[in-house]
């Protein structure tokens, strides 16, 4: 699963998700993409899901990227602990998601109908709202 | 100049955040600015301009009216909302057709009847979607060309040096810069491998801490 390699900080605060994603809001690898609509952090492990969901869906055909990285550590007390004592364990990696982000993109010569088959099954696997968009529509109107 | 093209402006004396009102009324804020052209903020009708912009790329020609004068223009820049992908700005660099003018053109690649996809189910990977040129305005392409049908086996490359560019036109990348490759599809073999090895490792952080910090000073 993706996680970073070094980090400076063990353990991170949990912040705010406010407004719309400014950067990576853009198809720019392959023709269609899963876009998110709503924000959030997606897991590593959702990630990887959604991975292996496209990968068996487009059976060797065309590319995947994936265009959002688990860099942010997500704490977890410990069951039935008492409160104080410090901040819990890292359970797992997040990537922090925000409206508009581009999530996954895949190209390389795939066919629409299976582009968009696999799209799909990814966005099964993630926990915030998303949508396929194609390269054509991206701008203009 | 071009006549396939054409939009009506009009003297925009809105700015800032107060122009969320001229979007309401369905115009569309922008600018134009060039050699020799006072920036002016300007405003055009949505409908119309949403139709042209969808057609034009980088490197096409357009007409801007605006006062009754006519300005040959690119556009430079199109502002467009993430989520409801509504065009928010648009910025027009107006051109003198006598002065040479950089932009990005697209590259479209024909990727039919490719021996490497045929043979080897290959999968051209589009490298450069989109390269700088520098050419008289009445020279600017729509885009380049590439035909891939040259890539006979995976690894196999097109190079900016190879791309088959109109008289008058220089292109100001690497030549070696590489636009269009064959790569070879991942086995699948290689995902599992991939997946198995990915499972047994820890999360290891690397912390780069107070102690680290502390030795740097």
């Amino acid at each position: 699963m993706l996680m970073p390699k070094r980090v400076k900080y063990r353990k991170q605060m949990r912040g705010r998700l406010k407004g719309k994603a400014r950067r990576g809001a853009e198809i720019n690898f392959g023709e269609y993409a899963l876009q998110a609509l709503e924000p959030g952090w997606v897991s590593a492990r959702q990630i990887e899901a959604a991975r292996r969901a496209m990968t068996r869906a487009m059976r060797r055909r065309g590319k995947v990227w994936i265009r959002i990285f688990p860099d942010k550590p997500i704490t977890k007390r410990a069951a039935e602990s008492r409160m104080g004592k410090g901040k819990g364990a890292v359970e797992y990696w997040a990537a922090v998601v925000k409206p508009g982000r581009i999530m996954f993109e895949v190209g390389g010569g795939v066919p629409e109908d299976v582009a968009r088959r696999a799209l799909r099954l990814a966005s099964y696997k993630l926990s915030v709202k998303s949508r396929i968009i194609a390269l054509e529509t991206a701008e203009g109107e | 100049m071009s006549d396939q093209y054409v939009l009506e402006a009009n003297r925009r004396e809105v700015t800032g955040k107060k122009v969320k009102r001229l979007r309401r009324e369905g115009k569309l804020p922008g600018i134009l600015y060039g050699h020799k052209v006072e920036p002016t903020p300007v405003v055009v009708d949505y409908r119309t301009a949403a139709k042209v912009l969808r057609d034009v790329g980088t490197s096409t020609l357009l007409t801007l009216k605006l006062d009754g004068k006519e300005y040959p223009v690119l556009v430079r820049e199109q502002q467009v909302d993430v989520l409801s992908r509504q065009l928010l700005h648009v910025d027009f660099q107006a051109l003198a057709m006598d002065e040479t003018v950089r932009t990005q053109v697209d590259v479209v690649v024909l990727d039919e009847n490719v021996p490497a996809v045929k043979n080897y189910s290959a999968i051209l990977t589009v490298v450069l979607d989109s390269v700088e040129i520098e050419c008289l305005p009445k020279d600017l392409p729509e885009n380049i060309t590439v035909d891939a049908s040259v890539l006979q086996e995976i690894g196999d490359t097109i190079t900016v040096a190879d791309l088959n560019v109109p008289a008058g036109v220089t292109v100001l990348e690497d030549p070696e810069s590489v636009v269009v490759v064959a790569t070879a599809p991942e086995s699948a073999a290689e995902e599992e491998a991939e997946a198995e090895a990915e499972e047994g490792v820890e999360p290891e952080v690397i912390e780069k801490g107070k102690g680290e910090e502390e030795a740097e000073e």
